[in-house]
This record gives C-alpha cells, structure tokens and sequence, in this order.
C-alpha cells in the first residue's frame, strides 16, 4: 500500500491552469463540493502554479469520510401521527417495542437504496389516502450510513423531498409488513429484534 | 493503450492503493470512491466485470500524450460511470459515480 507524507509530489490536471501541474502534498482544510460544511487537516496535492487542491491521495479518504459523516445531523421530519402508530404497531408485531422503530424504518432505507427491496413503487403511496393527514409529530433517524442512502434513494424515486420520502418508506413497510405479510422480511426483522434486545 | 490493459492496469493501481482523485478545490462528494461509501477492492470488482462495449478513451484535452478512460457499466443493480487517467505507475479518478437501475416489482 503506498503511503504519501507532506512534501511528497504528484503531476495532475489542474483545471484552474488548464494544464498538467505538479501538485505538491500538503495538509488543508478543504470544503465539500455538496455545501456540507468542510474537511480539517487532510492531506490534498496542491497545485503548484495556482495554489488550488487538485488532488486527493488514496489516503485521506477515511478521515474524509468521517468527517463528512460527522458534519451531517439526524435527518428530522414532522409527519402525519397515524405514521408513527404504523410504526408502533409493526414493531409491536415483531415483539419489538417502540424503541425498535428507527431500526425499522433503516432497515428499510438501507434495503431499498441497495436494491436488495425494490423502490419503484414508493411515489405511488404518496397519492394514498394514508399519505394524508397533518404533520403532529416528529420521525428522527440517526446513523452513519442515514443521509447517503437517503440521498440515494431520492435519486432513484425521483422524490426530492425527505419528508415525502420518509412518508413513502413508511407505507411501504405498512403494505409489506401489516398488509401483506411479507414472511421473509419479517422473519429479518424478528432476526434484529432479537438479537438488539 | 487498450482496454485490456487498462482495465489490468487500474485495477492492479486499486488494489495497491495507489490512486488518486482529481479534485476543484473542493472535495468532490459525488466521487463515492473518493468518500469512502465504497471500497478500492469494491471498484476494482466492478471495473473487472466490465467489458468492452461500456470501455472508452481520448486524449486528455490537456495533454494529448495523456488518454482518458472511461467504463460505463452494470454492477449490482446499478449503472457506473468511472472515469480516470494514469500518471506514471498511478491511476487518477476523474469520476466514480453510480445512480440505480430501476428493478422489476
């Protein structure tokens, strides 16, 4: 595995100067392309003839990742209050207790941003009757992992709005779970109840 | 430099760790290789499972001597799109990006 110091060099494109510059390794404070705030003391190559980051090692990609994860916050939205009963009531059937739904509802965003549950469907909750009804109370997530598959997700349901998101993976887990009683998935589930009691 | 090699070459650099990402003064959060959400070896399956038909190069527009490459690709239930030059023995991502294909209910 190579290991690159302070100091070290590298020739790359640089778009500022619009050509191949060596790009001399140096510890920065540099922001995310996203607005999320910005990564501390990271090792980047910094274009020698203008100064700007034009490269990342290998390297720096963990304490870029960690930081990155640090600087989001829980993901919050208001929804109707019939949502968190569908909640309660699913984790109750899998004998887990209130305390189980947020792992109900990562679990649920972790298998459909990874395909491993199919999304395709989820917009089309959003024109339900149980998709209705007024914002009185609060649905929080928090997790490492919570923010990427949510912006994943949006992409792939084209629901930009993370409320409306949540709102659609909340009726997903009503149809699968309290409707149609997917056996396999609530036999998962049970799995994770069982073993983070 | 054909597809072959570049496909060996990239994938050898990947499993060395001896790559780097191209970036604009800024940290590049849709480069998913470059923040972490997937791995070197991760990248290195997909790049090998591609072939041909999703495989491109040109000229750098900086530099003609320099080739730009790129696969388009189907991994996992997701369509890739890596892009990256070499400099000496080390690859450069340009790009690693992925968005979902969409699955049969």
């Amino acid at each position: 595995m190579q290991i690159l110091k302070v100091g070290d060099s590298q020739k790359a494109a640089c778009e500022h100067c619009q050509s191949f510059q060596t790009a001399i390794l140096q510890l920065k404070d540099v922001p995310f392309s996203d607005g999320n705030g910005l990564a501390k003391n990271v090792l980047v190559g910094v274009c020698e003839g203008c100064g700007q980051v034009i490269l990342m090692p290998h390297q720096s990609t963990p304490s870029v990742k960690k930081q990155y994860e640090v600087q989001r916050k829980a993901l919050e939205s208001r929804v109707p209050a019939h949502m968190i009963d569908i909640l309660n009531l699913v984790s109750f059937e899998l004998s887990g207790g209130t305390e189980f739904v947020p792992n109900l509802v990562k679990f649920y965003l972790h298998s459909l941003s990874n395909n491993s549950i199919c999304s395709s469907g989820i917009a089309a909750y959003l024109q339900s009757e149980l998709a209705q009804g007024k914002a009185q109370k609060r649905l929080s997530l928090k997790g490492r992992q919570v923010s990427e598959q949510m912006a994943q997700l949006k992409a792939m349901t084209n629901i930009k709005s993370t409320t409306d998101l949540l709102k659609g993976i909340v009726l997903k887990i009503h149809d699968d779970l309290l409707v149609n009683r997917d056996e396999n998935t609530i036999k998962q589930l049970k799995s994770i109840v069982a073993a983070t009691a | 430099m054909g597809f072959k090699s570049a496909k060996n070459k990239i994938i050898t650099c990947l499993k060395s760790g001896m790559v780097y990402h191209q970036q604009r003064n800024n940290l590049d959060t849709k480069n998913v290789l470059a923040m972490g959400v997937i791995t070197n070896e991760h990248v290195a399956q997909i790049i090998a499972r591609s072939s041909g038909d999703g495989y491109s190069s040109s000229p750098h527009h900086m530099d003609s001597n320099i080739d730009v490459h790129i696969v388009k690709t189907r991994y996992a239930g997701f369509q890739w799109y890596i892009k990256w030059y070499f400099m000496q023995d080390d690859g450069v991502f340009i790009s690693v990006h992925n968005r979902s294909v969409s699955c049969k209910s």
